[in-house]
């Protein structure tokens, strides 16, 4: 007859641990016995495990590569050479970097995740041109730093919504409006200067100015602990 | 010559308690409850499976199959017999009904013991207690040749099932006023996951008539005195993880009660509803006698016939709903999925469930040594407890799916320091 010592409760003689709190069970008077039979047996049911999304991830991502290969085989054996096909390479590209890569490589950091997204944008724009036959002005002047730049303020948000920024989040909010304004800003600059009219802004203005003084309001209305009180206290609900 | 047996039902309705539980069954859950019985010589598998037949053939309905329709689940008969199975380390796992060829039962044997874990579908835990005593009563019967006096709690299985044993009693004790479902959240047990799955199972056998003497000192019965003391282990394990006062939760224990000792019923199926006795932890430490009053004059309250019709009319006249009987059952199922999540474990804490004393023939409890009833993992709630008390014993089953056993030590430390002698078994690896 065994008692734990921390529980108090007796222990039945199968219990090779108190089940309650896993204190050892050391009886130095009692005989050596043959090993009493436990009230389970020792085999154990197991369930499913969670779906494997990182599977389906895969999974999709190989049949992607059916609609792929019909379409370029039906392409080239219309055209004789891969033409339209080069717009569902880009598009799968995409699809995979932006949906499944995210599944598949589920500890990437951040920052890489938006580079590579940025880059298989880059390329889908890239296949458009060639196939366009068009110039080069095209993508190098408007297309590609669009891209970078969205990327850019992809990463931003995405570093203001990470555990490690450690802003209020008012002051988040109003670096998140200030960055929506000079994103539509540089866009603005950049069709200028595809056009071979850069001129200074003109309708991006009227996105920047308000996004500005709204993310100014929040930086005051920030610094005002007072005020801040007092809208907690008047919306309270 | 021997008179051919008239087939039952082929198909029978749900019970109106049953229904919810396919809709909120999913791939690595069931509702399930175990009864077990443990005798004296190890178990002979063939001679159960004799046995098995031949009470399946008193009680058809427990072999039949769970089928999906169009509107509404439903259970078909089938010529088949569930397999017995080897028990396993963690009972009550889910019934995968695709592995178990629909059956929604299974009986498991270990050693000298033989345990049945029903799906809830099919009934209460007083069906399955008839039904494992007649199982086993039977198997005494081949095994030994003992000559066991049948009646209403172990049943004949020379006679012919009787239909007033399968009748759904929540239709038929109906009323005419219907009451909201919705309570206040209750807080939760929370804890490590356990990985893979593993049940937990924590029994803590204790004197019956001890608990019987202390309960009766306060003047209670032995299902409020450990609802009370349950309340209080869970009080004192959320003082501990929570700092704010504010941020409490009403501590809420989910009592079945049997209604066939409130109504006039025979049925075997599901016929229990649940009383929610708690406390408000945010309004101050509440004493162990404070408890109790407020447990005992709250089942004095809701545990009356008035007030229990109220709520089986409120869950028949969902059921009798037109616009529901209309939708198809897969927008049914997450419907009442939805339902569940809002009034079902949400609003308690765990499950306290005291089946009574199990009473068998003198004839039939010189074989059985213990008697066991384990509830199974709840869906939303990580730890319950089961209570039966068989040969001056009760045993209070504890059913966990976290690491942590927080609850049982609190609960059976604070039992020891009642002065209650607990003895402790589980089915930790070694």
């Amino acid at each position: 007859m065994s008692y734990c010592v921390n529980c108090g409760v007796e222990l039945e003689k199968s219990e090779p641990r108190c089940p309650l709190c896993g204190t050892e069970v050391v009886n130095p008077s009692a005989p050596q016995e043959e090993k009493p039979v436990r009230p389970y047996p020792s085999h154990v049911e197991h369930l499913d495990r969670r779906l494997d999304r990182r599977y389906i991830a895969s999974f999709i991502s190989l049949l992607l590569l059916i609609p792929l290969f019909t379409v370029m085989l039906t392409n080239i054996m219309v055209s004789g050479k891969l033409t339209w096909s080069y717009y569902v390479i880009g598009g799968e590209l995409v699809a995979f970097t932006v949906f499944l890569l995210p599944m598949i490589a589920t500890n990437m950091i951040r920052l890489l995740y938006i580079v590579i997204d940025a880059a298989a944008v880059g390329v889908l724009l890239l296949l458009i041109r060639i196939m366009n036959q068009s110039d080069w002005s095209w993508l190098l002047l408007l297309g590609l730093p669009v891209t970078g730049f969205a990327a850019l303020f992809a990463w931003f948000l995405s570093w203001m919504t990470s555990k490690k920024c450690r802003l209020p989040v008012l002051v988040r909010a109003s670096l998140a409006l200030a960055g929506i304004g000079l994103l539509i800003v540089c866009i603005e600059f950049f069709i200028g200067l595809y056009r071979h009219a850069i001129a200074w802004p003109s309708w991006s203005l009227y996105v920047l100015f308000p996004c500005l003084v709204l993310g100014s309001a929040l930086l005051l209305l920030n610094r005002r602990a007072r005020l801040k009180a007092e809208i907690r206290k008047r919306f309270y609900f | 010559m021997q008179k051919k047996r008239k087939k039952y039902k082929p198909w029978m309705k749900l019970d109106n308690a049953a229904l919810i539980y396919p809709a909120t069954m999913n791939r690595n859950w069931t509702a399930l409850f175990r009864l077990s019985a443990t005798l004296r010589e190890p178990i002979d598998e063939d001679i159960l499976e004799v046995a098995q037949k031949r009470t399946l053939r008193r009680l058809p309905w427990f072999s039949y199959k769970l089928k999906r329709g169009l509107f509404w689940f439903y259970l078909e008969r089938s010529d088949e017999m569930p397999k017995i199975e080897q028990d396993v380390g963690n009972p009550c796992v889910r019934i995968r009904l695709k592995d178990s060829d629909g059956f929604c039962m299974r009986v498991r044997y270990y050693q000298n013991r033989i345990a049945v874990e029903f799906f809830h579908v099919l009934t209460d835990g007083t069906g399955g207690l008839v039904f494992l005593q007649t199982l086993v009563a039977e198997y005494l019967r081949l095994r030994y040749g003992a000559d066991i006096p049948r009646g209403e709690r172990v049943l004949d299985c020379a006679e012919p099932p009787r239909p007033e044993e399968a009748e759904d009693s929540f239709a038929s004790n109906s009323g005419t006023i219907t009451q909201t479902r919705s309570e206040t959240k209750a807080f939760h047990v929370n804890g490590t996951d356990e990985r893979g799955g593993f049940v937990h199972i924590v029994t803590g056998s204790m004197d019956a008539e001890a608990v019987r003497q202390k309960a009766r000192e306060k003047g209670v019965t032995v299902t409020e005195y450990l609802t009370a003391v349950l309340i209080l282990s869970v009080d004192a394990i959320q003082r501990k993880s929570t700092a704010h006062v504010h941020r409490l939760k009403p501590v809420k224990i989910c009592v079945p009660i049997n209604l066939r000792n409130v109504f006039p019923s025979k049925t075997l199926r599901n016929f229990a509803n649940y009383v929610n006795p708690g406390i408000d932890p945010r309004l101050g430490v509440y004493t162990f006698d404070e408890t109790l009053n407020i447990v005992h004059h709250f089942m004095a309250m809701e545990v009356t016939k008035k007030l229990l019709n109220v709520k089986i009319t409120t869950n028949v006249r969902t059921e009798q709903n037109r616009l529901l009987r209309l939708m198809p059952l897969f927008i049914k199922n997450a419907a009442m999925k939805y339902v569940y999540s809002q009034v079902g474990d949400a609003i308690s804490t765990t499950t306290l469930s005291n089946l009574g004393v199990a009473k068998l023939p003198e004839e039939m409890a010189q074989y059985v040594r213990r008697m066991d009833f384990i509830l199974g993992p709840l869906a939303d709630n990580r730890v319950c407890a089961a209570a039966l008390t068989y040969n001056g014993r009760l045993r209070i089953n504890f059913t966990r799916t976290i690491e942590e056993p927080l609850l049982e030590r609190e609960f059976f430390t604070r039992l020891v320091k009642l002065g209650v002698h607990v003895k402790v078994e589980s089915n930790q690896a070694e």
